[in-house]
């Protein structure tokens, strides 16, 4: 009863095998020599005689940034860090799993299934690169800038799996924060005709502190009920945008007078602007992922994590549940912004009609697809909903197959594919499509839907 | 007569309008290990969440003579007061060194990973398992994680919660060794809340029995472990 305010135990697959083999192998755990073990015990005065210790043994960093994938597409980490002593020291590559397989000290014991990546990881990241460098010389004018539009999506998408991926916060209304992000943007660029990377920032920063107000609630509420305030955030958003047209040009919507325009070196034509946006945009994007990998593995990342976790268990160990909390909510926030600001530089026009509270659901329901915790399951998630759109789109426009066709049709229309994806891959993939990478198959074993679950059924 | 770790005068702690602690008065001397022992919705849990001000509490909490009954929880746990919470409460997506990171999460010295090595020659099973996330661990290996963790922090005062619960015997009763240890070697002062009255006893030195949010009996844990009353409730004799 009142005693028991823990957070009852999550479901842990450790917690449903504890048969009799099991409790043998963990009491060999526990068997001597501990004396010699327990001498070492530190106290505030022996800890102190082994600082090399501590420099010599830097644990190597948990590290889910998409194995190969990370390395491979974006070459923003060099070697490995962190190779435990003795372990053996390979190219990049397969550095991660050799490691992982180093430091357990042998193949028969289990590694953490985020660790290991699989051959489909390689074929995503050429897959990837070909498509980022081919895209935009196959591209006309107006492709290229559909195709940027959604590389910047990525960055919404990503400002989602923060707050929920790693923060453990539902959040059903990051459309509002790319529309903040938008119209913050242009009214610095225009209103305070400030340059365009002063405003992107300023539009970013104004949905950061947006993010920070909205994540307040999120002190109080977890689970569904957060996932409910913040649905209720995108609903109203759209009337009280209406009524501040100074900000967001009320009804029918705001034009961008300033244009991003390229160096004269960079070309005139239309196409080479095009160009242009777009390799600031995937810098952009880049930069971001390149930023969230290194604040997920820092000491605040990893309280957020914690408090994701267990939120009593962090406090109790001195993590701020204040101040992480609504650090993660801004921080998504501003990626959603930076998202919006983007949009602007592309299409020079941006209206609330453009923010129906749909467009959230859809931004999380993408998220969730490609893996929630997972910086590349965002990437992913994104890239899935365009290809199968583009199938299907493919699909419903061959004629000529009878009532097949009529059916087909369906295919053409996008809402019906994400619908499908969602159900279907839902199912096979519970974690997320980035699942798929890891040779492990985690995700029947142990599934963040699993956990997700059993958090909210409990607030 | 030893120092006081800590001394707890007229505790209240209530969760809205339910009052759970009804003015508990306990001491924990320095060195020493106490046991608070109760049934199920007693306070025990209430007890140590209240010690870290983690509740609505009235009262007086004194820590080596400072007044800790309205210091934040963080501030509590820099002064050296570690919980190993009940059911454990690892980080299970977590990996079991990033689990350790955080107990070390105040900490601004650069010893972190001496001490991670330390506790890693104790448990030698949590560094098989380092970058394994914590919630693939059998519950055995969570509790190890969970005292790991809490030692992470260098409390001089470690606060347990039914570490026995969801155990297999044989675990328990090696884990309850390694605590009377841990508390023989360093003199790591431990306020430890159970059901399990006899390994508990054994380990204690001292223990008070709490029904319904007020202190009932208490004692030298030998003394205690003779009493008819504790015998017939806890002790199933």
């Amino acid at each position: 009863m009142s005693d028991d305010n823990w957070p009852s135990p999550m479901p842990r697959p450790g917690d449903d095998d504890e048969t009799p083999g099991a409790d043998a192998s963990v009491f060999a755990a526990f068997a001597p020599p501990h004396d010699a073990a327990i001498a070492a015990l530190p106290d505030d005065t022996t800890a102190a005689e082994s600082p090399e210790e501590a420099t010599a043994t830097a644990p190597p960093e948990d590290d889910d940034f998409g194995p190969e994938l990370a390395e491979a597409a974006l070459s923003v980490r060099s070697a490995p860090q962190g190779v435990p002593a003795g372990g053996p020291q390979t190219a990049s590559g397969v550095g991660n799993r050799v490691r992982g397989l180093a430091s357990a000290g042998g193949a028969d014991r289990v590694v953490s299934p985020r660790r290991r990546s699989g051959p489909l990881s390689w074929i995503g990241a050429v897959l990837l690169a070909v498509w980022l460098v081919a895209m935009p010389l196959a591209s006309s004018v107006t492709e290229l800038r559909q195709n940027t539009q959604i590389v910047v999506m990525v960055l919404a998408v990503l400002g989602v799996n923060i707050a929920t991926g790693y923060g453990g916060m539902i959040s059903l209304g990051h459309g509002v924060f790319v529309a903040v992000g938008a119209f913050g943007a242009a009214y610095a660029v225009d209103d305070l005709a400030l340059p365009w990377v002063v405003s992107i920032i300023a539009g970013a920063a104004f949905a950061g502190a947006i993010g920070a107000l909205v994540g307040l609630p999120a002190l109080r509420i977890k689970g569904i009920h957060l996932a409910l305030v913040t649905l209720g955030l995108a609903i109203v958003f759209q009337p009280l945008a209406k009524r501040v047209p100074t900000f967001s040009g009320g009804v029918s919507g705001r034009a961008v007078g300033a244009e991003l325009v390229p160096p004269s070196w960079f070309g005139t034509t239309r196409w080479a602007e095009g160009l242009y946006r777009y390799v600031i945009c995937l810098a952009v994007v880049g930069l971001a992922m390149w930023l969230t990998h290194n604040i997920i593995k820092s000491r605040p990342g990893r309280a957020m994590r914690a408090v994701r976790d267990n939120d009593t268990a962090a406090a109790v160990y001195g993590v701020n549940l204040v101040a992480s909390r609504v650090s993660t909510f801004a921080a998504s926030a501003t990626l959603a912004g930076l998202a919006g600001a983007l949009g602007i530089v592309l299409v020079p026009f941006t209206s609330q009609e453009s923010y129906p509270f749909q467009e959230s659901l859809v931004l999380y329901a993408t998220a969730v697809l490609g893996g929630l915790g997972s910086i590349w399951g965002s990437v992913l998630g994104v890239a899935i909903r365009e290809v199968f759109s583009a199938i299907g789109g493919f699909l419903g426009d061959v004629s000529g197959l009878g009532p097949l066709g009529e059916f087909l049709r369906l295919l053409d229309e996008e809402q019906f594919v994400f619908g499908v994806l969602l159900v279907a891959l839902t199912f096979v993939f519970p974690r997320g499509l980035i699942g798929m990478f890891n040779r492990s198959k985690p995700w029947l074993r142990y599934g963040w839907s699993r956990i997700a679950e059993s958090k909210s059924l409990q607030n | 007569m030893t120092d006081m770790m800590l001394k707890v005068e007229d505790l209240h702690a209530r969760y809205g309008a339910v009052e759970v602690l009804r003015g508990l008065d306990f001491e924990v001397p320095d060195g020493n290990v106490v046991v608070i022992l109760g049934a199920n919705g007693a306070g025990k849990t209430t007890t140590l969440r209240a010690l870290c001000n983690m509740c609505t509490t009235t009262g007086t909490v004194t820590m080596e003579g400072d007044d800790i009954s309205r210091a934040k929880t963080a501030d509590i746990v820099r002064r050296g007061v570690a919980h190993v919470p009940q059911g454990r409460g690892t980080f299970p997506e977590l990996s079991v060194m990033d689990n350790l990171k955080i107990g070390a999460y105040t900490r601004k010295d650069n010893e972190v990973g001496a001490d991670v090595d330390r506790w890693f020659e104790i448990f030698p099973r949590l560094e098989e398992r380092r970058d394994q996330l914590a919630g693939s661990l059998s519950g055995g290996e969570q509790q190890m994680l969970a005292v790991a963790r809490a030692l992470m922090c260098r409390p001089r005062l470690l606060l347990l919660d039914e570490p026995s619960l969801g155990l297999a015997p044989l675990i328990i009763e090696d884990l309850f060794e390694r605590f009377a240890q841990l508390n023989k070697e360093t003199g790591l002062t431990m306020l430890l809340v159970e059901q399990n009255a006899n390994l508990a006893l054994d380990m204690a030195d001292y223990g008070y029995v709490i029904e319904s949010g007020e202190i009932a009996l208490h004692g030298p844990a030998d003394q205690l472990k003779n009493d008819p009353a504790v015998q017939e409730a806890y002790l199933g004799a």
